[in-house]
């Protein structure tokens, strides 16, 4: 056992490999959070006084919130008072050309194409297909990539504090339209001390020429993130975006704690893909992002769609349930999600799908796995009030279990008021049968690439509605977290 | 909004001005149960196991334990009759109704006493395990119980004793019971290879709100075998709030049929903590669910030794402005390896206004396990009425047939033939359609 030890270790550490740390000049405010905080963060982005009145509001709201309990996971308190609610990298760059190299390296590490040029010019490396960047590193957003090439279409992707300079009106009207102010906790905080994020405006009929994406990227420590997205789908108009994130490692727990807000009207559609890959802590379960992330959509308009797909792997803590709110007729919301625990990781996630117009659908398919010591929950909501006739909902959640160490909860929740609703629920739990595995070994077949093969194929069902690189990725990402989790 | 019994202490009062003269180990946990109950208090929304009851007018007022033994209802007097060849002990507001009493010629072996004189006559026994096991930190109601209960049945059987006839506990609210509280409480305790059926039946007027809260206790000991009917058909706006919590040892088996049917806010708790290997639980109910009322179902099953099984089914249909939930748990301890667990609950909607709420939850520490559970909700299949009716079947019979077809699975697992007949009369009297299609179930 112990020969073995040395090994585990090794890989453990060798299975987050976006732990470095850039050495770069920052600024960041004080630790604390009280009106002024909020007054520098505003001040800093140049926000106009509506936007600083939405936020003190949105403060005050949070200051008579209890912080909530009733998550399956367990986390010393958070201090919230130590956290840095802002940092950023000192000089900030007026244009794509003006990034610092540095910030431009960090990126090139992680596999994020800041190079537009290049890309056009057809000598982009491994053969990236174009993907649309927007950069977040902390606090601020350092470069958005095609711009103007999807300007030319009237599409607006740029980060959200340009859009509220530039666009106040679309701003104005859709912030807290999904998630209000003062939906939870973590969703007031974040609408207190909100900085970057992406925001996205798809014009009518339009569908958006390439994938668009941020990529998070927390580097500064005693810091928090809390970025805010918002992504609007005018009439007939498609888009898929991508989300990415990492952080460096460290023996402290940071938090996280986002909002995306998704509108999709008439006819729209609107994919939205996470692959997240915070730092999960050590092998003790020291350290790491804490995740607790509000997402929401609303299918506004009739016939329209939002799809959620997610693969959590990092994280120390994962709390959050990307969720659609089937206003429209004939709406269809889908979440597919593949969540991993290993280490000491706790994840409680899940979707909501709250069924309002008539004849809407939804699907849910869910895969959890959990290894080590990783504690793992799937927590769902399919409600259906009284005027969504013919609403439909099929639900899936399996999950599997590596190690007798770990453990795996459902907690689904179906709240039907309307009888011509079907709802389906289906949940099983097993683990990796001796079987299977005999029957991989005997062909050869080690161990390690055994699990990972039949892994893989119980994720199946989820990252085939992945685009296809994310999907390259996540498949390697998963190999990555599970190497040393064999049986 | 100020609610008479939201200020607590009224049922602390109430505790403190009845003075009981008990031995001492019997006073210390009552005071235990009023202790749990103030400490929570009614339930509310914020707690996460009570988020869809609505206690709203159970608050508006203080319901006062019912002091003395009422009369049976003419309308109920069938009700207390229920299985004829059984032993019997009815009561009427909590208290014992000693003239409906039936145990002549008890077999060696089985023990049936009210709970009242037990405490004193089989002192040992009730100590050791009345109030031991059922939790009471997360269900006010049982906290209640415990700190209130005024009689009920102790039910013991020796080690070996096949018991071959049920044991009937029937309690009865009566008029004199309206704005009163009663609290049946029962202890089972089944020896070694011991094996015995127990129906426990509530009900009561209609019109008039009184409150229950019924706490059953068994202990199966090991390869004992034990049933248990719970069958509640209070008034229409009663309230019943209650559990049942099971401890089973080694290789016992339990098997409790739940039928809930009355009562304008019910609840029931089944706790079924599988404790030795090998042990084995099945839990099954039926809740039919009308116009105003509110049923509620929540099953904690806990897995905590390895090679057990458990298997849960329910079953609602619901009419009318209903509301139903049923919230199951699945929890498998850590290295309770091998465990067998299935969990499924399916709702029948008859009405565009009724709301079914199901959460079939799964807790799961170890590995080597196979636990899965399904949950639906739907209306009637449109194939299958069309079917019916393209036959010459009125519309409302139709939905009357399929909503048999449904519940009648339920039934089928009752095990006590006059029961049976007994739920089918509900089940008819509730579903659509008219008297010669019911005729003919």
């Amino acid at each position: 056992m112990s020969a073995n030890t040395d090994t585990i270790n090794e890989l453990t550490r060798k299975g987050y490999e976006y732990g470095f740390i850039t050495d770069i000049e920052q600024e960041s405010a004080p630790p604390g959070l009280n009106e002024d905080t909020i007054r520098f963060i505003s001040a800093k982005k140049d926000e106009p006084d509506w936007m600083l009145e939405w936020r003190l509001e949105a403060y005050r709201q949070w200051l008579e919130m209890p912080t909530p309990a009733w998550a399956h996971v367990k986390y010393p308190a958070i201090d919230f008072q130590a956290i840095s609610y802002y940092a950023a990298p000192k000089n900030q760059p007026k244009s794509l050309d003006e990034v610092d190299p540095k910030l431009l390296e960090t990126y090139e590490k992680l596999g994020i194409p800041m190079h537009e040029r290049e890309m056009l010019a057809g000598v982009a490396p491994e053969g990236r297909s174009n993907v649309a960047v927007d950069a977040v590193f902390d606090s601020v957003s350092v470069g958005t990539t095609y711009k103007d090439k999807l300007a030319e279409k009237g599409i607006i992707f740029c980060s959200m504090s340009e859009a509220v300079r530039e666009h106040p009106e679309l701003v104005k009207k859709y912030i807290g339209s999904v998630v209000p102010r003062g939906d939870n906790f973590f969703a007031a905080l974040n609408s207190a001390v909100f900085s970057d994020g992406s925001f996205v405006y798809i014009p009518k009929g339009t569908r958006c020429p390439m994938e668009l994406s941020t990529y998070f990227r927390m580097n500064a420590g005693h810091t928090g993130q809390f970025e805010r997205t918002l992504i609007i789908a005018e009439e007939g108009a498609y888009v898929s975006y991508l989300e990415g994130c990492t952080a460096p490692m460290r023996d402290e727990n940071q938090l996280h704690a986002a909002v995306v807000e998704l509108v999709a009207h008439k006819d729209a559609e609107i994919k939205y893909s996470t692959v997240q890959n915070w730092y999960p802590g050590d092998e003790n379960g020291k350290g790491g992002i804490f995740n607790f992330v509000t997402k929401r959509g609303l299918c506004e308009g009739a016939n329209s769609k939002i799809s959620w797909t997610q693969v959590e792997t990092g994280s120390a803590i994962t709390w959050k349930y990307p969720s659609c709110v089937l206003r429209g007729d004939n709406s269809v919301g889908e979440f597919y999600s593949v969540a991993v625990t290993r280490g000491h990781q706790q994840a409680d996630t899940g979707t909501k799908m709250i069924h309002m117009g008539k004849n809407t659908r939804s699907t849910i398919i869910s895969k959890g796995i959990s290894a080590g010591h990783g504690q793992q929950s799937y927590r769902g909501l399919v409600r259906v009030l009284p005027a969504a006739s013919g609403a439909r909902n099929y639900s899936q959640c399996d999950s599997m279990l590596i190690g007798d160490q770990c453990g795996a909860h459902t907690f689904p929740y179906i709240d039907a008021q309307h009888p011509s609703a079907q709802i389906e629920h289906e949940a099983t739990t097993s683990r990796i049968s001796e079987d299977q595995l005999f029957y991989c070994m005997q062909r050869g077949i080690g161990p390690e690439e055994a699990v990972s093969l039949i892994v893989n194929g119980f994720c199946k069902d989820v990252f085939k509605t992945l685009p296809m690189e994310f999907a390259v990725e996540a498949q390697k990402l998963l190999e990555v977290t599970l190497e040393d989790s064999v049986g | 909004m100020s609610a008479v019994a939201e200020a607590t202490s009224v049922y602390l009062q109430e505790f403190r001005e009845l003075g009981r003269d008990e031995p001492a180990w019997l006073s210390q946990r009552r005071e235990a149960g009023i202790q749990a109950f103030e400490a929570v208090g009614f339930p509310h929304r914020r707690m996460e196991a009570w988020r869809n009851l609505k206690p709203g007018a159970l608050t508006q007022q203080h319901f006062r334990a019912a002091d003395a033994v009422g009369a049976v209802p003419m309308a109920l007097a069938p009700t207390a009759a229920l299985v004829p060849d059984a032993w019997r002990l009815v009561f009427v507001d909590g208290h014992l109704s000693a003239g409906h009493a039936v145990l002549d010629d008890l077999p060696e072996g089985l023990t049936v006493r009210p709970l009242r004189d037990a405490v004193v006559q089989d002192g040992a026994m009730p100590e050791a395990h009345l109030g031991r096991h059922a939790v009471l930190d997360n269900h006010p109601f049982a906290g209640l119980n415990s700190a209130f209960w005024a009689d009920g049945a102790l039910i013991d059987v020796a080690p070996g004793t096949v018991v071959d006839r049920p044991v009937v506990l029937v309690f009865l609210s009566s008029e004199s019971a309206a704005h009163r509280a009663s609290y049946p409480r029962v202890l089972v305790r089944a020896g070694e290879h011991a094996e015995i059926r127990i129906i426990q039946m509530h009900a009561g007027p209609d019109a008039l709100p009184y409150l229950v809260c019924p706490v059953t206790e068994i202990i199966a000991e090991a390869n004992s075998s034990v049933r248990l009917n719970h069958i509640q058909e209070e008034g229409a706006a009663a309230f019943h709030l209650g559990l049942v919590h099971a401890e089973l040892a080694r290789d016992a088996r339990l098997h409790v049929h739940g039928l809930s049917d009355g009562g304008k806010l019910a609840r029931t708790d089944i706790f079924v903590n599988l404790a030795g290997e090998g042990a084995d639980a099945r839990l099954d109910g039926l809740y039919l669910v009308g116009d105003g009322q509110y049923a509620d179902y929540h099953t904690w099953v806990r897995h905590q030794a390895g090679h057990c099984s458990s298997q849960q089914l329910f079953k609602g249909v619901l009419s009318g402005k209903a509301e139903s939930v049923f919230d199951g748990l699945i929890h498998v301890h850590k290295g309770a390896q091998k465990t067998d667990s299935r969990q499924q609950n399916r709702n029948l909607l008859l009405s565009p206004r009724a709301l079914a709420h199901s959460n079939p939850r799964l807790e799961i520490y170890a590995d080597d396990v196979k636990c899965a559970h399904g949950s639906t909700v739907g209306e009637l299949d449109r194939e299958a009425l069309f079917y019916l009716r393209s036959r010459g079947i009125g519309e409302n019979d139709a939905r009357g047939l399929l909503t048999f077809a449904f519940a009648n699975e339920m039934l089928q697992l009752i095990g006590v033939e006059a029961l049976r007949d007994h739920v089918g009369q509900r089940l008819a009297a509730f579903m659509p359609g008219d008297a010669t299609v019911k005729e003919l179930l």
